[in-house]
């Protein structure tokens, strides 16, 4: 199997965030009541499923995102990591907080780069690579919104994503990059406040 | 009897006392001629590690005079800007044009777009392919070594070691960076991979991500080497024609570039820019103090042909003695005019009983005047060229240079200044000098004078602190420095990682040493990551270990599906692993560790080629760990492991050249001291010897209350300063011994050297300045003890100087 998840399907759950451009042409109009340039802080917990495994492997950390500063992925059991998403690309910063970035060209930043517009909900750019389904929400409002990849997206290494919520809240994506190899990420607990102190910015952005 | 008018012609000089001249200018000028005839660029370098003995046994030297030869130093590092207000990196069409076009030029041999991830990959596919013969040998060998290390019975060693696979399989898959890796999971279970791609990062290092449009990144090698000019010039016109081809596809592109050429051909404009500049001033500044000291200075002119007359000599004896010398040499051996000129002034300047008997223009007087000086003056050059003869047998080929140099100028100086002066002249007249008061008046003084000195000293010297960095040699380039360290940090070279280098007469050896170096560095920093292109390749040891491992683990896939399927794994998709265990424990065309070696070779190309490389020097290895550099902690002897920081200063090896220097000059003070006693006796000789050594001490104490940090050129200053001050002290004992006052030439040889160091204390070159501070200091010290010597009472005393 070549395609590669590089484990950003975490990335999905920063869409909780909703942070797009302002005139992002192709949003429906319900899409505009999800962004937000709050500062978002929430826990989550992540299922892994593999190929290779009978059962999924589970982490869980806590998600910062900002639209000014991107999104923040600190992974807390079972190892502490964080991942950072924005607008540079793709880093990793490991306990000791070294700093290391993925490497240009690879998918790992592709899938960064496509994942950081789906938070975004950049619809205008997303076009361009995936087929997007953004029904309106049911009458409890709850939503689904899901990306298919055009055939000029598959060398993303996705096969489908799926964000599911209600209201202005995420609660759940599902991140396929085929039948047997699949992310779920469920989000606990969210916090919104207007702006990351900033130890925290130091800490866990770049 | 008045003076003679210095202006008036001097008959007696005519006819057959100017034969000695026409000879002296005729030896000199076929000396000029067969300096001519050299070819001075192959002669005289400027190239710092000239300054290293060939030969040098130290491993910091050794290492950084083969580093300058070999391919490292060939590196030239260039940046593609994209226009400032632009949102994304140059374009890809633009780079191909630039980097295309330097492939082109016969300046360059490589060129490598950083970015571009093809050879890096093509690498890893290589690995990734021979990872049982490359990279198990050392997984095996280590997780052998941690088995040992638990105590637990050698038949438990195959399920310890399937079960501890299996759980570092889970730990890290649960790592967001485990994404990239996971199609390669079912075929390489014991991750032998993935420490690769990391330790890849950490070797070509990460761009600072501080914009969106970062430019684009371009390693290349320049064919010639830097320090020739065709490694200079032709780089340049090279990378400015592909900037031109880059700017065909994109007009806002800008270039910064870096490269050991830049710094080279920077640093031979500076010196003889330097050269030229120091060389000026210090003739104008000794024009203007003599204007000042003595009537009709033009007559000094007759001076020029000793300092250009020892010069010439010098130039020629260390041309014969050796065949390639620094242009160091030749700045710091401006200080020798300092000294020639003393001889022509003792010569010239009227004697310190010139007041009464000295008529000063005809022969008889003449005659007199030199047999009189005669004595002190052989002394003084005697010795002199004694202390820098000793020079000669330093280890430092800059100080044996300067120590021929230096010697042969001044007795081609005195010869010079004594067939010169053979034709009778008119003396030179000096001006009224004021001079120290006498008296109770000059008792205070002396007084004064002795206990501030005391003072100086006693308050200084506890704070002389010594350091030597080779940087110093050079002339400083702040701005190209600066260019180079912004470039580099772009390049990932910041001062966050450490850089270290393993080498050895072979690469088995080399790699052995890297082990050994690894386990120190695992231990000395623990948790900071160690990348080496080094350890892409197997110790002899393990690959040779490994058929005889293998053979005891022939089953292991089969444990490791079992302590996977208890991880939560299917062991069923690890059948491609199963497959390649068993072609590497039945590997029959398993090839030698020298060929192992030979062809990774290939697949190591640009930046990642120069970290693993042979020559007829040895092997090198260069790691890179994620740590600041620290001076303090050096990796040990057995390691074979110098880290980068230390050859930047080679303080260590410069600190056993101070040394050796300092032993030296000790030996030819000792020598000094026995002739001035021998020669002079203990009441003069005390003088003699006392008054330079008193000098030095207080210009010590002086520079170090001043917060200055000494090193190898103020030892080396010091020693000059010694034997000027020392020509001083025997001319005033001779005086005091006649009963007369201190001869003007003192005076005169005093401000006139005091002046051109004090030329050289400005120099942009922190050594010559170095030098130049410390010999005008104790010129200047030595000169107002004379004064105040002058007007004490004592044996005959002293009558003011005219």
């Amino acid at each position: 199997m070549k395609r590669t998840l590089i484990g950003l399907a975490a990335l999905l759950s920063a869409s909780l965030a909703c942070a797009a451009e302002p005139d992002a042409p192709a949003a429906p109009a319900w899409i505009a009541a999800l962004r937000t340039t709050d500062a978002i802080h929430a826990t989550f917990h992540e299922e892994r499923q593999l190929p290779i495994r009978r059962e999924p492997l589970e982490l869980t950390g806590e998600l910062r995102f900002q639209t000014d500063l991107g999104l923040s992925l600190h992974y807390l059991t079972p190892e502490e990591r964080t991942l950072i998403v924005d607008e540079k690309g793709v880093a990793l910063r490991d306990d000791r907080g070294r700093t290391r970035r993925a490497p240009a060209g690879s998918k790992a930043t592709q899938s960064a780069a496509v994942l950081l517009d789906i938070l975004r909900f950049d619809f205008a750019t997303l076009a361009e690579d995936f087929e997007i389904v953004a029904p309106e929400p049911a009458a409890d409002g709850s939503w689904t919104l899901t990306f298919t990849p055009t055939p000029a997206g598959q060398r993303r290494g996705l096969q489908h994503v799926e964000v599911n919520g209600h209201g202005t809240s995420v609660d759940h994506l599902t991140l396929a990059a085929g039948s047997a190899e699949q992310i779920d990420i469920t989000i606990d607990r969210t916090d919104r406040s207007t702006a990351f102190a900033a130890e925290e910015i130091e800490r866990y952005f770049r | 009897m008045p003076p003679a008018d210095p202006t008036s012609p001097v008959p007696s000089a005519r006819g057959a006392s100017l034969w000695p001249r026409i000879v002296l200018l005729l030896v000199l000028a076929l000396i000029g001629a067969w300096l001519a005839t050299r070819d001075h660029r192959a002669s005289i370098s400027t190239n710092v590690v000239d300054l290293i003995p060939a030969d040098e046994r130290d491993p910091e030297a050794h290492l950084l005079r083969s580093l300058a030869t070999q391919r490292q130093s060939r590196v030239v590092l260039a940046l593609l800007h994209p226009a400032n207000d632009a949102d994304e990196p140059p374009s890809p069409a633009a780079v191909e044009a630039f980097v295309n076009r330097l492939r082109a030029d016969p300046a360059f041999a490589e060129v490598q777009d950083v970015d571009d991830p093809t050879d890096r990959d093509a690498l890893g596919r290589f690995l990734f392919e021979e990872r049982m013969r490359y990279l198990l040998p050392g997984w095996l060998a280590a997780r052998r070594q941690a088995f040992e290390a638990t105590g637990a019975p050698a038949d438990t060693w195959p399920e310890w070691l399937a079960e501890t696979t299996a759980t570092e399989l889970s730990r890290f898959l649960a790592r967001p960076e485990s994404g990239a890796y996971r199609d390669l999971v079912s075929s390489d279970p014991l991750l032998l991979l993935p420490p690769v791609a990391a330790a890849a990062g950490l070797l070509e290092g990460d761009a600072p991500a501080d914009d969106a449009a970062p430019p684009a990144r371009i390693w290349a090698l320049s064919s010639a080497a830097p320090l020739d000019e065709a490694g200079q010039q032709p780089v340049a016109d090279a990378l400015a024609a592909a900037l031109a081809a880059a700017r065909a596809v994109d007009p806002s592109l800008t270039m910064e570039w870096t490269g050991v050429g830049r710094f080279a051909a920077a640093s031979r404009a500076g010196i003889q820019q330097e050269l030229s500049t120091l060389n000026l001033a210090s003739i104008l500044g000794v024009l203007v103090v003599t204007c000042l000291l003595v009537r009709a200075p033009w007559r000094v002119a007759h001076l020029l042909p000793i300092v250009g007359g020892s010069l010439v000599i010098a130039w020629a004896a260390v041309t014969l003695v050796f065949d390639r010398v620094h242009v160091l040499v030749f700045v710091l051996g401006a200080l020798l005019a300092g000294t020639a000129v003393d001889y022509g002034f003792h010569l010239f300047a009227p004697g310190s009983d010139d007041n009464n008997d000295h008529d000063g223009d005809g022969p008889d007087s003449t005659s007199r005047h030199r047999r009189k000086v005669l004595k002190p003056l052989a002394m003084s050059c005697f010795t002199t060229v004694v202390g820098f003869s000793l020079l000669t047998f330093s280890e430092l080929p800059l100080l044996r240079h300067i120590g021929v140099f230096v010697a042969a100028g001044l007795l081609g100086a005195l010869g010079v200044a004594w067939l010169w002066f053979a034709t009778p002249l008119p003396p030179l007249q000096p001006r009224a000098w004021p001079g120290l008061p006498s008296g109770p008046r000059g008792t205070v003084w002396r007084r004064t004078a002795l206990v501030v000195a005391i003072i100086l000293i006693a308050v200084g010297l506890p704070r002389v602190h010594w350091h030597d960095d080779i940087r110093e040699l050079q002339l400083p380039t702040p701005e190209l420095t600066a260019n180079d360290d912004a470039i580099r940090a772009r390049f990932g070279d910041t001062g966050d990682r450490t850089l270290y280098l393993t080498h050895a007469a072979d690469l088995a050896s080399a790699r052995a040493a890297l082990a050994r170096f690894n386990t120190w560095h695992d231990a000395t920093f623990p948790g900071a990551s160690l990348a080496s292109a080094g350890l892409l390749i197997p110790t002899a040891a393990a690959y040779e270990e490994q058929p005889r491992i293998l053979a005891g683990l022939r089953y292991f896939p089969a444990v490791l599906g079992k302590h996977l399927q208890t991880e939560g794994y299917l062991p069923e998709a690890f059948s491609p692993f199963a497959d390649v265990w068993r072609d590497a424990v039945f590997d029959d065309d398993r090839p030698s560790y020298a060929d192992l070696i030979a062809a990774l070779q290939p697949h190591l190309n640009g930046q990642l080629g120069l970290l693993l490389d042979t020559s007829p020097d040895g092997a090198w290895l260069i790691s890179i760990s994620d740590h600041a550099g620290d001076e303090a902690v050096a990796p040990p002897a057995e390691t074979a492991t110098l880290a980068i920081n230390q050859l930047q200063s080679l303080n260590q090896l410069f600190t056993r050249y101070r040394s050796n220097a300092l032993h030296l000059s000790l030996a030819g003070l000792t020598l000094l001291a026995i002739s001035v006693l021998a020669l002079y006796g203990w009441r003069a000789g005390r003088l003699i010897f006392l008054l330079p050594a008193g000098a030095t001490l207080v210009a010590f104490g002086v520079l170090a209350l001043a917060g200055t940090t000494f090193n190898l050129f103020h030892l080396l200053g010091a020693f000059l300063g010694v034997c000027l001050s020392h020509d001083y002290a025997i001319f005033l004992a001779a005086a005091r011994q006649d009963g007369a006052p201190p001869p003007a030439s003192i005076r005169l040889s005093a401000l006139t050297t005091a002046t051109s160091f004090g030329v050289l204390a400005t120099s942009a070159i922190p050594v010559v300045a170095a030098l130049g501070q410390i010999v005008a200091l104790i010129v200047v010290v030595a000169f107002v003890a004379v004064e105040l010597i002058a007007v004490a009472p004592g044996p005959g005393a002293l009558r003011a100087a005219p």
